[in-house]
């Protein structure tokens, strides 16, 4: 078989797991208890009638195989024509443009919290590697043990402690806006993002310095791994300098299996940072999906597109490690 | 180490012998252990739920399959141990499950009898493979340290869980042991000047009476009640008086309770007198608070008046008295009720009350706003010293001859603590360091639980997949391509709101998604071994394709296993503990993430509680640690990529 015929029989293997993630997503949602329409009818002054309209425009007595079409027809046109991933009920608004500036806002906190985990972690890993066994990697390998073990939200709980309590309060430092403040969502402008993007700081920060030592613990291990096989024995026996072998030859050799672990690093960013957006109130893909899964909104729609884009990403990098390993 | 080198246990191959009294034993205790695992396995789901029993049950039922297979196939002295080691965990089960308070003594000891018997039972030379097995790995162990400080990190943990009935000094879900938010005790030692902040004291006065009582009165005192009877014509008032020292600063809180009875002597359907009784609050400056009268309640809310039949239109306060508001009732009110009537009004019916003066009352009566509690706390107990409760009782005949009995009982006064134990109180006044360490507990048996059942899934699917290649690894890869499609957080989320919050869906949900990883490492491993002459060997035999995978190929995957285990227990502890966190934990066990989710729905940073936010989260942290070092450790010496080179 050659290179060719196998790439293609990979993808549209890969569609066809699309599709059935697809399908298992509209089932877990289909299970769900959750009455939108009920909360409209308890928190909103609609009337009955209106909501009767509501209900058959959006489809709500549709048979179950009319309501499936529909769906895949919503997510596989990605939200850029026009279904636009559906309609949201609680927002009342396509779920594409809104999802849109959330996107956009997790992928900056957790965007720039993977570049800055990659740019701590990788050096570092190559550093302990090349001295291994001796004080830094100890500390290092240690080091990035023990963050592997610290929950996420204990320390961002105690960097809000910190700066907030006892710098902001007991001494009147101001260093890092701790908490979101710019709650008006309709009035999406430049300010507002300088604004947002000022009060990512400190969970990027939190993020990076729980997230880099398994980048770090992955380059270091790999490396080690290099740097013990014959072939950079073979180098070092040659004359080249430590420090050819290190890069040229030992690093060289793990880039793949790194650039891999960047692909499969990126969906993530997609699905939000759950814990940490709840914390510092972002208002970005995480914290939406926790309001739209919660029994009362019900806000299915939603959950399903974060959902479908998270698989939509997952299937490409899982398909680019398949061709690197080729396993 | 190699364990490759270990045939003894992957070549193993027994003559069939003729059942003697231990097969009998074995088949016969493999049988009943059966039945009681699904047994507990129903009163498990009925009622107690509990991670731990949980662990056993699956482990428990783990034993009897194996068992079962093992004596079916192979040989019976193995049976025998198996059957000994499911028997014992059942019994732990039921020790864990029922008699979760029964002393250490009982978690110590059948772990201690099982290894004693299983070692006995065992044959000498698979007992020396175990030794040679169990050295060499510590001559490779011993020498890493990050790895000993996570055994020790480890051990320290579960002797803690172990521990926990005599460590938890308290139950951890019983409030209202000092004030919310109290601080731990130890404070004073670097802050001295907190060292008069009140501990919670409990006063429980009994009522004195010095003066010299008139003729009509008789008082008797029977335990620390006080019998009152009154036979006369004229008024008397009886002074009572108790007197307690307080030696702190002021609390936030404070509660008086006591309780009174009542008979009148009713001549004609008629009372022959009335009474009442007034409460007062002497500080030590002089201060006289009014704290309690027993019109307090009648006439505080307008409509629950009581029908008074014998009111009297122009003496007494007439029943519907509408005050002119709840909150407006103060000092002033109830002096301007005293002034217009001439006296405080009595009442002139047989009753019986348990009061409890709370804050909101007090605050009320002594003429503050509600929300003023700390301004009315501090000004009552602005002075350490001497205070005197006063109780006046006051009898006004209607007729001759009067009669009435009042009992009273004695006074508790309640002061909760801002100082409390080692590690302070949370939200609800419980007692954080019983929290933290019935903690322990709880996310250990959830970690183990859910790392075991990812693994044993994990390790089966690797295995079948790399085993039979084709097909059937095409499709397993491809399911586990599938659910890595599926973002792990949210899909948790999805599925405790589906199912609803119980730690064991928690547990299985976990376990569910998180053996992902090891299953394609296992599917490598298998990959290479199944080329190996001892598989083609035992395939030229006549051996069965199950009997290769379960006999060869999982025991020589084991060390990439337990490894694998280690390491997936931090996970299933940091992802319990996110989902409490959010919200989506199980509200009825203790774990450490659910004392963050308290934590955040009550904004206990905002109250400075550092006691309260520091210690779940450094348990969590360092029993992650204790498990991340010694996965590490033994990943080093498992791992054939990692271990050094000499």
């Amino acid at each position: 078989m050659g290179l060719r015929k196998y790439i293609l029989k990979r993808i549209l293997i890969s569609l066809f797991i699309l599709w059935l993630v697809a399908t298992l997503n509209f089932i877990i949602f289909s299970l769900q208890k959750g009455d939108p329409y009920g909360y409209l009818l308890e928190r909103t002054d609609i009337e009955q009638k209106t909501l009767e309209l509501l209900k058959q425009a959006h489809g709500f007595y549709d048979p179950i195989h009319v309501k499936y079409l529909k769906y895949l027809k919503n997510m596989f046109s990605f939200g850029i024509v026009y279904p636009y991933f559906g309609w949201s009920i609680q927002r009342k608004a396509y779920i594409a443009p809104e999802l849109a500036w959330r996107l956009g806002l997790t992928v900056c906190l957790l965007g720039s919290a993977m570049i800055g985990r990659i740019l701590i972690g990788i050096p570092l890993g190559i550093l302990a590697a090349a001295k291994r066994g001796g004080k830094l990697d100890v500390g290092v390998v240690g080091f990035s043990l023990f963050t592997w073990g610290v929950p996420s939200f204990f320390l961002q709980l105690l960097a809000i402690m910190f700066f907030a309590d006892i710098l902001r309060d007991t001494y009147g430092i101001r260093i890092i806006a701790i908490t979101w403040t710019s709650p008006k969502i309709r009035e999406v402008n430049l300010e507002w993002w300088a604004s947002a993007l000022s009060q990512l700081t400190l969970p990027i920060l939190t993020l990076v310095a729980i997230g880099f030592g398994s980048w770090l613990l992955y380059t270091r291990n790999m490396l080690v791994d290099a740097l013990t096989s014959d072939y950079v024995t073979t180098a070092r026996a040659k004359g080249l300098s430590e420090r050819t072998v290190l890069y040229r030859h030992a690093f060289k050799s793990i880039l793949p299996p790194i650039s891999t672990m960047i692909t499969l690093a990126i969906p993530p960013i997609i699905a939000g940072a759950v814990i940490t957006e709840q914390i510092f109130s972002i208002e970005g893909m995480g914290r939406w999906y926790i309001r739209s899964i919660s029994t009362f909104q019900a806000d299915y729609g939603v959950a399903q597109a974060i959902f479908f884009l998270f698989a939509a990403l997952v299937i490409p990098a899982i398909l680019s490690q398949t061709y690197c390993t080729g396993s | 180490m190699s364990v490759l080198e270990d045939e003894g246990i992957t070549m193993r191959f027994q003559l069939q012998e003729a059942p003697t009294l231990t097969v009998l034993i074995s088949i016969h205790l493999v049988f009943l252990s059966g039945i009681y695992s699904i047994w507990t396995g129903i009163l498990m789901w009925q009622q107690a739920i509990n991670p731990w029993s949980f662990l056993f049950w699956l482990v428990g039922v783990l034993f009897f399959l194996s068992g079962y297979y093992t004596l079916k196939r192979e040989s019976r002295e193995n049976g025998m141990y198996i059957a000994l080691g499911m028997g014992l965990t059942m019994l732990l089960w039921f020790y864990m499950t029922i008699g979760i308070s029964l002393s250490v003594l009982f978690y110590a000891i059948f772990p201690i009898i099982g290894g004693g018997l299983t070692l006995r039972i065992l044959p000498k030379a698979r007992k020396q493979i175990w030794l040679r097995r169990i050295k060499g790995f510590w001559e490779d162990f011993s020498h890493n340290k990050i790895g000993l400080l996570g055994l020790g990190i480890i051990l320290l943990y579960i002797a803690v869980a172990f521990l926990q009935p005599v460590l938890a000094i308290h139950n951890p879900d019983e409030q209202n042991l000092a004030d919310k938010y109290a601080m731990p005790e130890w404070i004073t030692i670097f802050k001295p000047e907190l060292n008069s902040l009140p501990r919670t004291t409990d006063y429980n006065m009994t009522w004195q009476n010095s003066t010299a009582l008139p003729e009509s009165v008789t008082v008797e005192q029977v335990r620390k009640e006080w019998i009152i009877q009154y036979r006369g014509n004229e008024s008397v008032v009886i002074p009572f008086y108790t007197t307690f020292s307080y030696p702190y600063s002021p609390p936030k809180n404070f509660y008086y309770e006591f309780s009174w009875k009542s008979k009148i002597g009713f001549v004609t359907g008629r009372a022959t007198t009335r009474y009442s009784l007034e409460l007062n609050l002497t500080t030590p400056a002089g201060k006289v608070y009014p704290i309690w009268d027993q019109h307090w309640w009648r006439y505080r809310i307008s409509s629950c008046a009581l029908t008074n039949p014998l009111w009297r239109r122009g003496i007494d306060p007439p029943e519907t008295f509408k005050y002119p508001g709840l909150q407006q009732y103060t000092n002033t009110s109830y002096e301007e009720i005293k002034k217009k009537w001439g006296h405080i009004p009595l009442w002139n019916f047989d009753s019986s009350q348990q009061v409890y003066l709370t804050n909101p009352i007090l605050t009320e009566r002594l003429g503050y706003q509600p929300y003023m509690v700390s301004e009315m706390t501090s000004a009552v107990f602005a002075s350490k010293g001497n205070y005197t409760l006063q109780l006046y009782i006051t009898f006004m005949p209607l007729r001759d001859n009067a009669t009435c009995n009042i009992t009273v009982s004695s006074i508790d006064l309640h002061v909760p603590g801002l100082l409390w134990g080692l590690l302070g109180t949370e939200a609800y006044g419980s007692d954080v360091w019983s929290r933290v360490v019935s903690g322990a507990r709880v996310s250990i048996a959830v970690g183990l639980a859910a790392a075991f059942i990812s693994v044993a899934i994990g390790a089966v699917v690797g295995v079948v997949s790399g085993y039979f290649g084709g097909i059937v690894d095409e499709a397993l890869m491809r399911f586990v391509d599938i659910l890595l499609c599926l973002p792990l957080l949210p899909l948790l989320m999805l599925f405790v709101s589906l199912f609803g919050p119980n730690i064991l869906y928690i547990i299985v949900i976990i376990a569910l998604f998180g053996w992902l990883g090891l299953s394609r490492m296992v599917r490598s491993q298998v990959l290479s071994l199944r080329e190996l002459p001892f598989v083609e060997c035992a395939r030229a035999s006549g051996a069965s394709s199950t009997y290769i995978m379960f006999r060869h190929l999982i025991p020589n995957i084991m060390p990439i296993a337990i490894t694998d285990l280690i390491l997936s227990v931090p996970g299933a502890i940091l992802f319990e503990a996110a989902l409490s966190f959010l919200g989506f934990g199980d509200p009825r066990t203790p774990t450490w993430g659910r004392e963050f989710s308290y934590m955040q729905t009550l904004l206990a940073w905002e109250e400075g509680a550092w006691w309260w936010i520091i210690p779940p989260g450094l348990a969590i942290t360092f029993l992650c640690v204790g498990f991340v070092f010694f996965g590490h450790a033994l990943d080093e010496i498992v791992n054939p990529r990692l271990r050094r080179r000499r």
